[in-house]
């Protein structure tokens, strides 16, 4: 008899895709990409080439992939 | 052959011939009588060895990918891998609580021993290594010896329950062991998280208050602490996390404590991850009261103390989520929670502090990928 084995992690469960958003300090404008070794949350990345205001790592999340 | 059900006072009978019934029905029932639990002994032996097979599978692959992310670019590495091996196997000794009076500064005592022991030890094995990688090797060994621990416990008592046919204490295994799974997935994910330095959903506490720490100084004020000073709606805020962006949760509680008796604030909100209940959703954000911190007590301890001793209110505000999540990478849905907490946050203060009043805000959690 093969019982399933109990408590086992959900396979069912979706791999998660890090992303890293990007937000100018001044102008807000975010801009999401996946996440690259070396990305951390408030990190300055650049000047903004609208305001010249600094780039900054807003966020770093895992999500599941959309559908195409 | 016809079967007859012939269902009467006492008188069961699946067909006609009265031995077929006795084999179809009363010696199944008397078989069952007599060796049912031995039976479901037998059942619960095979799916528990099934389950510490995997939780072993789960152990070792934890210790491959441990022995793979600190012997990157290493030459000697059979060096390190004895050193790890014992690492896996450090135990901490609780103090005797028989009398509880002074506990807690024992309890202090030797946990921050043990932090500052497993410091000197990776820093002794790798003295070229930056403060990040340091850290993240110390947060990995942290989880394999934690993948270990639960195994051998797991695998102790599943020998003990075989080696003495004991049912009960197997039940009792069977019982727990989908619940300790989840404890043993959700160290599965926190690995990946960990080698990368990615924030994970602990780290909630110190990315809001640690986004209010943006260009002001930050100064220390206990290990692996800091605080920086801001204007919020005219007041002084003092803001207290954890040192990012490595993986540590610092001591809010000797920090929190000094500032209290420093500056004599007039209210004192905590920030931190929470566990949610079943059917709550992650990311959901809740006020309350008292002293929002988790870990064994210490910190909790110290601040709880220092605030009743100064009659100073606690507010507390915490993100909802899983075990797993709090542990693993931080989803959307926690990510996303920082805006809200932090117009709550400008609410409190204005609705419970008037200007010129200090206040300190303390982010609670692990620090892990999060800069001040």
């Amino acid at each position: 008899m093969s019982l399933p084995i109990m408590g086992a992690p959900d396979k069912k469960a979706k791999k998660l895709t890090v992303y890293t958003i990007e937000e100018c300090v001044k102008c807000k404008k975010p801009d999401k990409r996946e996440f690259k070794d070396g990305d951390l949350v408030h990190k300055i990345l650049g000047k903004c080439k609208d305001c010249n205001e600094n780039i900054m790592i807003s966020l770093i999340y895992g999500e599941e992939p959309k559908k195409n | 052959m016809d079967l007859i059900f012939i269902i009467g006072a006492g008188n069961t009978q699946i067909t006609s011939n009265p031995i077929l019934n006795l084999v179809i029905i009363y010696l199944p029932l008397a078989l069952l009588i007599l060796y049912g639990q031995k039976l479901q002994t037998w059942l619960i032996t095979n799916d528990l060895s099934k389950t510490v097979g995997r939780l072993k599978e789960m152990r070792d692959k934890s210790r491959d990918e441990t022995i793979a992310h600190i012997t990157e670019g290493m030459d000697n590495k059979e060096e390190t891998i004895k050193r790890l091996d014992s690492f896996l196997e450090y135990f901490t000794i609780m103090p005797v609580d028989l009398d509880p009076a002074g506990v807690i500064n024992k309890l202090d005592h030797i946990m921050t021993s043990r932090d500052m022991r497993m410091k000197s030890e990776i820093q002794q094995l790798f003295p070229d290594l930056d403060e990040l990688k340091a850290n993240s090797i110390e947060n990995v060994i942290e989880i394999a010896t934690s993948f270990n621990f639960v195994y051998k416990i797991v695998r102790h008592f599943y020998l003990v329950g075989k080696k003495t046919n004991n049912f009960l204490l197997l039940a009792q295994l069977q019982m727990i062991i989908p619940f300790l799974m989840l404890q043993a997935d959700a160290l599965n994910k926190a690995m990946a998280t960990f080698k990368k330095n990615q924030p994970i959903g602990d780290a909630i506490g110190p990315m809001i208050v640690g986004k209010l720490m943006l260009e002001h100084d930050k100064h220390d004020i206990a290990v692996d602490t800091v605080y920086a000073e801001s204007d919020i709606s005219g007041r002084k805020a003092i803001l207290v996390t954890a040192k990012g962006p490595a993986g540590t949760v610092g001591q809010p509680g000797n920090a929190v404590q000094e500032l209290i008796n420093k500056e004599n604030p007039s209210l004192l909100i905590m920030i931190d991850a929470a566990l949610k209940l079943e059917g709550e959703k992650t990311g959901e954000v809740a006020e309350g009261i008292g002293a929002a911190i988790g870990g064994i007590g210490v910190d909790k301890f110290k601040i709880e103390e220092a605030a009743t001793n100064s009659n100073l209110p606690v507010y507390a505000i915490v993100v909802k989520q899983s075990l797993v999540e709090a542990i693993s990478l931080m989803t959307k849905e926690i990510a996303e929670s920082v805006d809200t907490v932090h117009d709550i946050i400008n609410r409190i203060i204005e609705e419970r502090t008037n200007p010129d009043d200090k206040i300190i805000i303390v982010g609670v959690g692990n620090t892990i990928g999060v800069i001040q």
